[in-house]
């Protein structure tokens, strides 16, 4: 047996395991749903970041950069780094004081409205299939091109592994297997960029290499490579700072990032995991998108760049440590996926059925997962394999849909149940439509006009608009004040000083970040024009 | 440009953790009265 296919094949059975394990630990619906609300700060922290990176980092992304695109992933890689921050500080723990289960539970509480927990749901569940069939597309791709076995075979030991350790073990079992997933993607991307760049023959020489970089023309520089997507340098940035601002957005308010808040333990865990999540997403893709720009050096005719990663991990990198980063990715991919159909299977029971009794509700939720796994696993052996664009598609359009009633479902004293449910439907409708029409039309939107945005703005009108014609009534003018009430249980003054020193720490980030883009990347392009 | 854009993303993260630690001082001011 093929010892790639031997090490994921091991992997996804310990998976498995720990979910069993987990699962046979499970008190009740909260533990199921919400992991008892009872989970700390790293376990949040490892479940934002695995959930957030999945195959569309080290194949879709890492393909982008190998192909003359890093610095526009630069740009969208550290913009988005904010998500986290201003998402668990604005959102993340009054989200958690409304003691809901799921988002669209939060929304339906806040706007004391069915119809907007019902719209919310919908748009999650479909939003997140999307996504996971992408990730699980992915992830098969990954496993077939490594080991040569069937993609039926492969996809469909995946689904197994992500689905059965979901409905055994829930969100509590996802926190844990996540956070594992996490240590080990994590590690193994520092690892593989050590060992790329050792082989390119060190950090300076390999970007001195790619400045003047025949066979890819500004595959390191600002510009990018100026064939690959837009002809300009700076109609590349400003693509990249709008990509940056939507997957920012996404990484703020997606159920799949912001539902982690619900299940810390405090207050003051969300915070705290919101700024170390800002360090995990940075440098995670950070060291992924530069070991992809590094293969250049050492092979630059991989002909399907979305496999240079896995290409470096069977050529470059020692046998065993090559095993640990396939599975790695393959458990990028997997943490993804568990979050995805977890929270899928929440929604189905808790918003769409309103189940009353708990066991019957996590009887729903599980047989809802099991359903969902296998029209994924149908539609990942039928569909071809496609990691970018359709990543996109599932995310932008959620994000367009939620950013800003999430935002004005804190912050606002305006808006109104039907604002909110305006908001929400037209910033999905436009997104989506947008997106069909381009697709269908070929036609390439200037980013101005791009789906995220014209999603966003036909939200902004649906909000004022609803919001206009009706009145806030008392009992969402309630709700939203509830939000604004710390519980005496998080008043603790020693905690409140900790957790301040977050927001320096973020500072710190930020000044670093700076000092390692201009000694990584801009003084050593700069020495070696 | 390399420079710039370095300072640009640099500051971006920065501006969020200036924006977090006012917020949070101003927040946990209030909240522990």
């Amino acid at each position: 047996m093929d010892v790639y296919f031997l090490g994921m094949l091991i992997s996804m059975i310990c998976y498995i395991i720990l979910g069993i394990i987990v699962g046979k630990k499970l008190k009740n619906a909260n533990d199921f749903y919400v992991a008892d609300r009872n989970a700390p700060t790293f376990f949040i922290v490892g479940s934002i970041v695995a959930s957030y990176i999945g195959t569309g980092s080290f194949m879709g992304d890492a393909g982008e950069c190998y192909a003359g695109f890093l610095a526009a992933l630069l740009v969208i890689v550290t913009m988005k780094t904010v998500g986290p921050i201003y998402g668990s500080v604005f959102f993340g723990r009054y989200l958690r004081r409304s003691e809901s289960v799921t988002l669209p539970q939060f929304f339906g509480k806040r706007f004391n409205s069915k119809p907007v927990q019902k719209l919310s749901a919908i748009v999650a569940i479909i939003s997140m299939s999307v996504y996971l069939l992408s990730v699980v597309q992915g992830v098969g791709t990954l496993m077939t091109i490594i080991t040569d076995v069937p993609y039926i075979i492969c996809i469909t030991l995946i689904v197994i592994t992500f689905t059965l350790l979901t409905i055994l073990s829930g969100s509590k079992g996802v926190l844990m297997s996540d956070t594992l997933m996490f240590a080990i993607f994590s590690s193994m991307s520092l690892v593989g960029l050590g060992i790329i760049v050792n082989a390119a023959g060190g950090w300076y020489e390999a970007v001195g290499s790619l400045v003047n970089f025949e066979r890819t023309p500004g595959v390191i520089s600002w510009t990018n490579n100026l064939d690959y997507f837009y002809p300009t340098g700076m109609q590349n940035f400003v693509w990249a700072v709008g990509y940056g601002i939507v997957w920012g957005a996404i990484a703020m308010v997606a159920p799949w990032q912001s539902s982690r808040y619900l299940m810390a333990k405090n207050e003051h865990a969300v915070v705290r995991a919101g700024s170390l999540s800002a360090v995990g997403l940075f440098f995670v893709e950070f060291f992924v998108i530069f070991a992809a720009v590094f293969v250049n050096v050492i092979n630059p005719n991989i002909e399907t760049p979305s496999h240079v990663l896995v290409w470096a991990a069977t050529n470059i990198m020692p046998t065993v440590i090559g095993v640990i980063f396939v599975t790695g990715i393959l458990a990028a991919g997997i943490s993804s996926s568990t979050t995805f159909l977890s929270l899928i299977g929440s929604s189905f029971s808790v918003d769409l059925l309103e189940c009353a009794d708990e066991k019957k509700g996590v009887r729903y939720a599980r047989l809802c997962i099991g359903a969902v796994g296998l029209i994924v696993l149908a539609l990942a052996i039928t569909n071809p394999p496609s990691i970018f664009w359709i990543m996109y598609l599932g995310a932008t359009v959620l994000a367009s849909s939620w950013l800003l009633v999430a935002i004005a479902s804190v912050w606002s004293k305006r808006i109104t149940k039907t604002g909110a449910f305006w908001g929400m439907l037209l910033g999905c409708l436009g997104c989506f439509s947008a997106k069909l029409y381009s697709s269908l039309t070929g036609t390439s939107l200037p980013i101005y006009l791009d789906p995220f945005f014209f999603g966003v703005t036909l939200s902004f009108l649906g909000i004022l608009i609803g919001s206009a014609l009706t009145k806030v009534t008392d009992n969402e003018l309630s709700a939203r004040a509830s939000l604004f009430i710390m519980p005496e249980s998080e008043i603790n003054i020693r905690e409140m000083a900790i957790t301040k020193k977050y927001g320096i720490f973020t500072i710190f980030l930020g000044l670093t970040i700076t000092a390692a883009l201009i000694l990584l990347w801009a003084v050593p392009v700069a020495f070696g024009s | 440009m390399e420079l710039f854009v370095s300072l640009f993303l640099g500051l971006w993260v920065t501006l969020s953790g200036i924006i977090i630690t006012i917020k949070l001082s101003k927040d946990f001011k209030k909240e522990s009265k």
